[in-house]
Parts: structure tokens; C-alpha cells; sequence
């Protein structure tokens, strides 16, 4: 008979257990002071509009699967073949087939509509679901986007791409080019004489949104729109051009999809990402790279924002998808606790996409200071933290650390140079996953300590400054007014220079003996007093950033700013996604992502605050850490708006 | 998604159902008993299974794990078991090995040989033993996993009868086998066949002893259901002889964190004899990389064989 199991067996397997799970850490949250401010008195985007909400359903009208497609459709569409887009493996193709009753030469043009009850004509957007259980959903996981943005004048449809979801790699073409067909059959359904969406859709106004595959899925299908060919194949024709205005992202890949090779490109449209630092399914915020493609080239007035939103998953975006970012089993990989509550985690995509349509669809400019500095908006947002981007077509790159090695160099006609930097290069701006991948982005990475190496820890030296000085024919060329703003892009790490060594003074050496004995003293003296040097540990270094931005004009004046004024500063948010101790440090190089926040200063602040500083004759921006004594930031896009539209810039902050 | 939980229900009502009944009678032993925890706790239907021991049960269902599975066994009073396998990727390949011995006793005045998988339940003062060691190869064709595997198996026991306690010479018998096998999804899981111990007879004190070939076609499948994962394992066994042997066993298991989990097994099988029972039943506790597996398998008289694998991945 087997012997019984000793108690202390027991008792050692529930201590190795319980070992293996780690404890909740989080960054130290700043929320009650940086969403404080409160300065826009328009209406709370994310709160219901006037009109009352209708839904309907469009489709095939044979689906197997989906009785709303099948009972239900007010408008019936015809499928469409999607093979040239999307490949299946046969074995797969024909389950999938099985399951379906189609295959991607027959794919079926579905959506779900909320729409507003009311005349319009009303801006159009879709929003396509990402990858997820094929026999789970994903459509319905929009309802509460779809009743607020129809309720405030929206007809918002939630496309059903569930067909192609489940193990396929390489078909976000696919998903995006469904988009296009689904403005196809839009604009059938505006131009029909009968029905609810006839002459209701306003065309001009069209924004695409997409969540984590559909994220990538809405930046291809804008690029896709402009195009005569499919970039793979050119026997593939395209003639969409549809008003795309707008593009959201939430929680995308990217580069799933590369047209010819490369990283699919963006231009002229306004484009909002959203990303979760506790992201257990794109657990990098890899939508960034798309945000830093974007260009805007054709002197429209467009802008591009990013919300980075502490303890937010992927999934929490979709009520379907909810908090199971790994799957069913989620709770067992996953560390669920450290997640913002689902409310809090719509609320934000309510507010900020909501703001973001209103701004860019509907002209209403009274948002769009939360998408420059959204301390504006304080008392809308969720308690967590949010590191925010932002710029806008009126942007000029000052220095973006791309395309030559020269440090001393920024964008053609600017110099730069530094004084007692403890560090100073160029580098590409890593994630945090493991691998070579990276953001694709180079940043100056800058690092200070203005303590002077010895026993006086109090000794400091004369502030370290990093500067960029504008040529005259640059600023000529530019014609900087005083309602221009300078902007800086900044993400703090948690590196520490030493102390600076000691200058050597060798204009007053005296070299007598007796001097050379009283030195050699001191110096064994000041040895043994010297206490022994802390052991490294950059993680503890958490003391705030700040610094200040100094803009000289040609004449030598002199305004400051402190940069904290503008926006949070903050040290790198500390992520933890799992449960298992030890596995964050296992599969990530960083506990946390670098997101440069954008800071946008108004020339006119440093004008009021120094007068004889005449903003028209701006030289140089400096950064002289003069505020904390020691740390090293990134720094990317600094950049300046000769003339900013004053919309972005109203209702400023006043910490 | 009913029809697989039906097949499920049914593949283990068969063997319940199924009168115990003497099967042909071959050799060697080491042939015919579980070789782990796992299988013994599952009724022996390993041949659509995948892990480390599946290299005894199918060679097309092995993989590479990075990894090794050992088992310690006792039988009846004095009996004792080993055996051992793991795999291994080289190319697109995978290959494995496997070693597994049974060492017991029994009564001096038992003369019977093929030796009746039950004997190791029993004791006595005549050594017996019974080992199986083997190599196998495995790839993927055409969406098929192939394998096939060489063995040498041997059984070492007294010479003949005896009641004396002086001298009890021993006598070996040992055949070169091949097993061939193949598998494939199915429906929702994995159908597995394997031709099993294809070789010649052997001679055993002086006569000549079949090798139990046999062809074992078996089903597996995983499911999910709530917080709790579970599988089936079927498998029906054709002897070339025709006697014919259905098991079946199921499994649930419960994982709190990742990488922890416990699982509760059940299984039931045609036995060769009437001496054994049916069932076999047992657990796991997985920790990581290390899974403990335990079975047990019963027999007439209130005997156990309990056996124990540690798995390293």
C-alpha cells in the first residue's frame, strides 16, 4: 500500500505555490494631482448626445452562422472575394468553410449600425474588431461606442470580420481592404431613394477605426484608398478614394501587413492611438511606429494623438473581448488585478475617441487642447495615468535624431551642442519585448549629474544644458510669429549618471615639497572618509524629472520655462503583467514601455513671462537641468509650429 | 462538440462493459505493461497520447520536449519497475528512446510462460524479469505524422519449475521488434495507429513464443470547460490472433496559476487476464517544468502495482 503523503509535503507544495505568484506593483500614481485641471467648459464628450439611437443590420442575408445577418439585414449586400487579399491553408479552409458555409471568395459584407434618429446627413465611422475566438464574436463588442456616438450624431458600424479571425497570420490586407468594400456598399446604401441610411450618410465625413489587428486593418485601408493598385499585385485594381478623415487605432500591431516589404505609410489623415500599458495580447506598444509614419504633406490641418493609458489591457476596449487577453484562461497567465476597472477603461475610449471624432469630423474645436496637454480635461478621465502624443500638421522638425550620425547636427540649419552633459548620443528608441525589434525612431539619449564627485554630496556644479540653435536663414524661412510653440517629446529613464569628476586645477600647483606632502595627506585623508559607494540599483531611482526649457532670441534674451508646466513628467510607468514571479523579467528586457509625453510650450508664455524675449527672433531652445540634480531622458521630435492654430493651445494649464 | 463528448462516454463504457478474458498468450512482459503513471491510470491507451512515454505506444506521437520522463514502480509485495524516455529534434526529425523493466518474483512451482501480466502482483522466491528498450524516429509527411520504432525486448526467467531452493538456473528469451505508427488530427483531436511488435517468435525454454503484434488504433482530445481542462483517450487493440481489447480513460485537470495544476485520471481497459482489474486510476501535480504523475493499477486480491513518473521539461 502506498504510504500517505506527509503533511509537510503539503505544506511545502502550498509555500511553492503561493511563492511563485509575485506582488502587485505599481508606479506611484500622480492622478489626483496631474487630473486636477479641469480648463475645457465644453460638454463631456464621453456623456450621450441628443439623438435618440436606432440600430439596424446589413449583410448577406444567408449567413449560417449569425442570424443578424441572415433574419435581420435591412440592406442586403453581395459577398465579395477576399482570397487575393487572404490566404488559408486548405485543411483549414475547408473547416472553415464547413463552419461558415462560405470561403473568402464569397466573404460577406456584415455590419451592425447605431445610428442617430434624425435627418443628417452624419459623418460615417467604422470600426472593425481585431483577432480573437472566430466562434466568439467580436462585433457586438462595440455597443457602448456605437449608442454614444450615435446618440451625439455618428452612425457608427461594427463590421464583422469574424470569418477571417482564429490562427491566420498575413491577412490584415484582407481585413483592411473589407473596409473599403464596406464604404462601397455605404455609399449604395446613401444613394438608394428607400431605406433609413438614404441621403442620411454624409460621405465627406468618413473615419475608420480598428482594435489590435483592425487597428493595423484602418491605417492600411487609408493607405490602401488613395491607391490605383493593390501595392502586392497590381492585377488587383483599386479606385476607392473615399473622404477617409479620420483613423483609430486601438491597441494595433503593426507590420503584420508590409506592402511591398515595407512599413505601410500614412499621410493627411488624423489619426488617435490608444494603447494600454498592461496590454496582455500587444504587449508592446508597437502602434507607435505607425503613429511615427504618419506625415502630413498637403497643408490641411490634421493631427495625430496617442493615448497611453496605465493598468489598461487590450481586451477591455471590447465587452466582448473583456479582460481576456490571453484567452480564456487568462486569470491563470495574466496578473487581472493590476487592471483599471472595465468602466474606467471605456470611459477613456469613450472620452478620448468621442473628442476625437467631434474635433475631426464635426469641427469641434473646443477638444482639441485635451489632445495637446489633456490635463485640460482633468476631471473627464479615469484616475490612472496617461502619457499623452500629439502633433499637429503645423509642425516643423527642429531635430528628429533620423537620417545622420553627427550629433552636433539636428534638421538642416540647426546646430547642436551641450555643456557638462554626464551622456550624450543618438539611439534608436527600444520596446520593451525582447528581440531586436524597436520602435524605429532614433532619440538623443541625454544624461546629467550635476554633483560634483567627493565627500560633499551637496556640491553641485554648474547645471548641464543641451542646445539647439536655429540658423538665421531657418528662422527667416519659417517666419516664427510670437503665436508659435515649441515642441519637445520626452520619456525619463531610470539611469543615474555618477558625479562629475573634479576639474583639475593646474594654473596654481604648488610643487614644493611640503605642498606635494600636505596634498598626498589630504588625499589619504579624504580616501578614508569617503563613505563606501551605494550598490547601483537604477530602479530606485524615482525622484521626479524636471528641468527647464530656456528660448534665447537672436539679441541674447533670455525667457524660462519649467517643464513640468506643460505636461507630467514622469519616470518610465512600472508594468507587471503575470502572475508567475519572475516572468515580466523573463520575457521583457524593460518593466515598463518609453513613451515619449509631448510637451507643446506657447512662445507666448516665454513672451510674457521675459518681455524683452521677442519670440520672431528665436535662436536657440535649451534644456538646462537645473531642477533635479542627476537623471537621462530620451528625447525625440523637437519641433517647432511657427504659427500654431490658437485652438490647440487655448484653455492652458496653469499649475 | 456532443458527438466527441458521446465517442468519449462510449470509448470508456466499452471496456467496462467488456468480459475479462484470456488473451493469447506472448511475450516478452515488458510489452504489455503501462510503461508510466500516465498510461496506467488511462487504461494503457497511449496511442494517440503525446508525451515523453509515447515512444512505447506510438512512434508517430512522439515529441520533442526538451525533456525526460522517469517512472519508478512497485508491484505486489516485492515487485519493482523502471523505465525511462525522452525525445529529442535533430533536423526534421524528432527522435526518442525508451527503456522500461519490470524485476519481480513468484513461486517456484508456477511453470507457465508467456508470463501472465498479473504474476507481478504476486511474490515468491523465483526471480523474474522483464525488460523493453527502444529507439524510435518521427516525422511529419503530408500532414501525417509518421514513425517507427526498433526495439529489443526480454524476459528472464527460472529455467523451469523447481521446488528446490538450491539452484534455480535462469532462461532468456528476446525478440527484435519494429513498431510502425501514424496519426493525424481528428475532428477535435488527434487519431493515432500504430502497428505494434512486428517480429518473429522467440524461443523460451526451448519452445517457441509469440510476440503480442497487435494493431492499436486510438483517439484523443482535449477540451476546456469553465476553469477546468479535460481529455479523453481511447484506443482499441487488435492482436493478430483476433482477440480484440478496448480502453479508454479521462482526465481533468485544474491549473490556479500558470504553470501549476493539478489533474485527477480514471481509465478502464479489456484486461489479458481475468487476475487484473479493469481500472486504473491516478494524478498529477504539475510545478512548472517538473509534473509528478501517479498510477495505479489492480489486481485479484486486493494486489496494486502504484507507479510513479517525474517529467522534466
Amino acid at each position: 500500500m502506498p504510504r500517505p503523503v506527509p503533511r509537510a509535503a503539503l505544506v511545502m507544495t502550498a509555500l511553492l505555490t503561493a511563492a511563485c505568484s509575485q506582488a502587485l506593483k505599481f508606479s506611484k500614481d500622480d492622478s489626483a494631482t496631474v487630473l486636477s485641471y479641469q480648463t475645457i467648459t465644453a460638454p463631456n464628450p464621453s456623456l450621450p448626445g441628443a439623438f435618440k439611437v436606432r440600430t439596424m443590420y446589413y449583410g448577406s442575408g444567408t449567413d449560417k452562422q449569425r442570424k443578424e445577418f441572415k433574419d435581420s439585414v435591412t440592406y442586403k449586400t453581395k459577398p465579395v472575394d477576399v482570397s487575393p487579399y487572404a490566404t488559408i491553408a486548405p485543411a483549414q479552409a475547408a473547416d472553415r468553410k464547413k463552419y461558415w458555409g462560405f470561403d473568402l471568395k464569397a466573404a460577406p459584407i456584415n455590419g451592425r449600425v447605431w445610428y442617430p434618429d434624425g435627418a443628417g446627413p452624419f459623418p460615417l465611422v467604422l470600426v472593425v474588431h481585431g483577432n480573437h475566438n472566430p466562434e466568439d464574436y467580436s462585433d457586438p463588442g462595440y455597443d457602448y461606442l456605437g449608442k454614444l456616438l450615435a446618440s451625439r450624431g455618428f452612425i457608427l458600424a461594427s463590421l464583422d470580420e469574424n470569418w477571417i479571425n482564429g490562427a491566420l497570420r498575413g491577412e490584415n490586407d484582407g481585413r483592411a481592404w473589407m473596409m473599403l468594400k464596406h464604404l462601397e456598399s455605404w455609399k449604395r446604401f446613401n444613394d438608394s431613394t428607400a431605406g433609413p441610411m438614404s441621403h442620411k450618410v454624409d460621405l465627406t465625413r468618413i473615419a475608420l477605426m480598428g482594435h489590435s489587428r483592425g487597428g493595423e486593418a484602418a491605417a492600411v485601408a487609408a493607405a490602401f484608398n488613395t491607391l490605383k493598385y493593390y501595392p502586392d499585385d497590381a492585377k488587383q485594381k483599386f479606385s476607392f478614394n473615399f473622404a477617409i478623415k479620420s483613423v483609430v487605432a486601438i491597441a494595433p500591431v503593426d507590420a503584420q501587413y508590409m506592402p511591398t516589404s515595407q512599413y505601410t505609410p500614412l499621410e493627411n489623415v488624423n489619426y488617435l492611438l490608444l494603447h494600454g500599458s498592461h496590454d496582455g495580447d500587444v504587449a508592446t506598444a508597437v502602434g507607435m511606429r505607425q503613429y511615427e509614419r504618419l506625415r502630413f504633406t498637403d497643408g490641411q490641418p490634421h493631427f495625430k494623438s496617442m493615448f497611453f493609458m496605465y493598468r489598461a489591457n487590450h481586451g477591455q476596449w471590447n465587452t466582448v473581448w473583456q479582460n481576456k487577453d490571453n484567452g480564456p484562461r487568462s486569470g491563470r497567465t495574466l496578473d487581472l488585478r493590476t487592471l483599471v476597472p472595465i468602466e474606467d477603461q471605456r470611459t477613456e475610449g469613450k472620452l478620448v475617441i468621442s473628442a476625437f471624432l467631434e474635433a475631426t469630423l464635426n469641427g469641434k474645436s473646443e477638444y482639441l487642447p485635451m489632445f495637446r496637454d489633456h490635463r485640460t480635461a482633468g476631471h473627464w478621465f479615469p484616475k490612472t495615468m496617461y502619457t499623452t502624443r500629439f502633433q499637429e500638421s503645423g509642425y516643423r522638425a527642429v531635430a528628429e535624431y533620423e537620417g545622420d550620425i553627427d550629433l552636433a547636427s539636428g534638421a538642416p540649419g540647426v546646430t547642436i551642442d551641450s555643456d557638462s552633459l554626464a551622456s550624450w548620443k543618438e539611439n534608436v528608441i527600444p520596446f520593451r519585448g525582447r528581440g531586436t525589434d524597436d520602435q524605429r525612431t532614433n532619440a538623443a539619449w541625454i544624461g546629467w549629474n550635476n554633483r560634483i564627485a567627493g565627500p560633499d554630496t551637496l556640491k553641485m556644479g554648474r547645471p548641464a544644458s543641451y542646445t539647439l540653435t536655429l540658423s538665421d536663414s531657418l528662422v527667416k524661412a519659417w517666419k516664427i510669429t510670437a503665436n508659435g510653440a515649441v515642441y519637445l517629446s520626452i520619456a525619463p529613464t531610470k539611469e543615474k549618471p555618477s558625479p562629475r569628476a573634479l576639474p583639475r586645477d593646474t594654473t596654481t600647483r604648488d610643487t614644493s615639497k611640503a605642498a606635494v606632502a600636505a596634498r598626498a595627506k589630504a588625499t589619504a585623508d579624504s580616501i578614508k572618509k569617503v563613505p563606501k559607494p551605494p550598490k547601483p540599483n537604477p530602479a530606485a531611482d524615482t525622484l521626479p524629472i524636471d528641468f527647464t526649457v530656456e528660448l534665447v532670441d537672436a539679441d541674447g534674451h533670455v525667457a524660462r520655462m519649467p517643464l513640468t508646466r506643460y505636461a507630467p513628467v514622469r519616470r518610465p510607468l512600472e508594468v507587471r503583467l503575470y502572475r508567475r514571479a519572475g516572468r515580466d523579467e523573463q520575457r521583457f528586457q524593460n518593466l515598463f514601455e518609453y513613451v515619449p509625453q509631448t510637451f507643446v510650450l506657447p512662445l507666448a508664455d516665454f513672451a510674457t513671462s521675459t518681455p524683452d524675449f521677442k519670440p520672431e527672433r528665436l535662436k536657440s531652445i535649451r534644456l538646462r537641468f537645473d531642477q533635479t540634480f542627476a537623471g537621462t531622458i530620451i528625447l525625440d521630435d523637437v519641433g517647432i509650429n511657427p504659427a500654431i492654430d490658437p485652438k490647440y493651445v487655448a484653455v492652458p494649464v496653469r499649475p | 462538440m456532443r458527438f466527441t463528448r458521446i465517442l468519449g462516454i462510449l470509448a470508456l463504457a466499452v471496456p467496462l462493459s467488456a468480459r475479462a478474458q484470456q488473451s493469447y498468450p506472448a511475450g516478452p512482459l515488458a510489452l504489455l505493461l503501462p510503461t508510466s503513471a500516465r498510461l496506467a491510470a488511462l487504461g494503457n491507451a497511449g496511442v494517440a497520447g503525446r508525451d515523453e512515454y509515447a515512444v512505447f505506444s506510438n512512434p508517430a506521437q512522439i515529441s520533442a520536449t526538451n525533456g525526460f520522463g522517469v517512472t519508478v514502480a512497485t508491484f505486489g509485495d516485492d515487485g519493482r519497475g523502471f523505465s525511462a524516455a525522452s525525445a529529442a529534434a535533430m533536423g526534421p526529425m524528432t527522435y526518442g528512446w525508451g527503456v522500461s523493466f519490470a524485476d519481480f518474483s513468484a513461486p517456484r512451482t508456477v511453470t507457465g510462460y508467456p508470463i501472465a501480466p498479473a504474476m507481478i502482483s504476486g511474490s515468491g522466491d523465483a526471480d523474474q524479469f522483464s525488460m523493453v528498450a527502444l529507439v524510435a524516429g518521427q516525422m511529419t509527411w503530408k500532414g501525417f505524422r509518421i514513425g517507427a520504432a526498433g526495439k529489443y525486448a526480454q524476459d528472464i526467467v527460472p529455467r523451469e519449475a523447481s521446488t528446490s531452493s538450491l539452484l534455480v538456473l535462469p532462461s532468456r528469451g528476446s525478440a527484435w521488434l519494429v513498431d510502425l505508427g501514424t496519426s493525424h488530427p481528428l475532428w477535435t483531436g488527434v487519431a493515432g495507429l500504430s502497428l505494434q511488435n512486428i517480429g518473429h517468435p522467440y524461443v523460451m525454454r526451448g519452445q517457441r513464443v509469440s510476440v503480442p503484434t497487435q494493431l492499436a488504433l486510438g483517439w484523443t482530445a482535449n477540451k476546456s470547460w469553465g476553469g477546468f481542462d479535460y481529455g479523453y483517450a481511447t484506443q482499441v487493440t487488435a492482436r493478430r490472433d483476433g482477440w480484440v481489447s478496448a480502453a479508454g480513460g479521462m482526465e481533468i485537470s485544474w491549473g490556479w496559476i500558470e504553470g501549476f495544476g493539478v489533474a485527477a485520471r480514471a481509465g478502464a481497459r479489456r484486461t489479458e487476464t481475468a487476475d487484473e482489474r479493469p481500472v486504473g486510476a491516478g494524478f498529477s501535480f504539475t510545478a512548472d517544468r517538473l509534473v509528478l504523475d501517479y498510477g495505479a493499477t489492480f489486481y485479484t486480491g486486493n494486489a496494486m502495482a502504484h507507479r510513479l513518473t517525474v517529467r522534466w521539461r
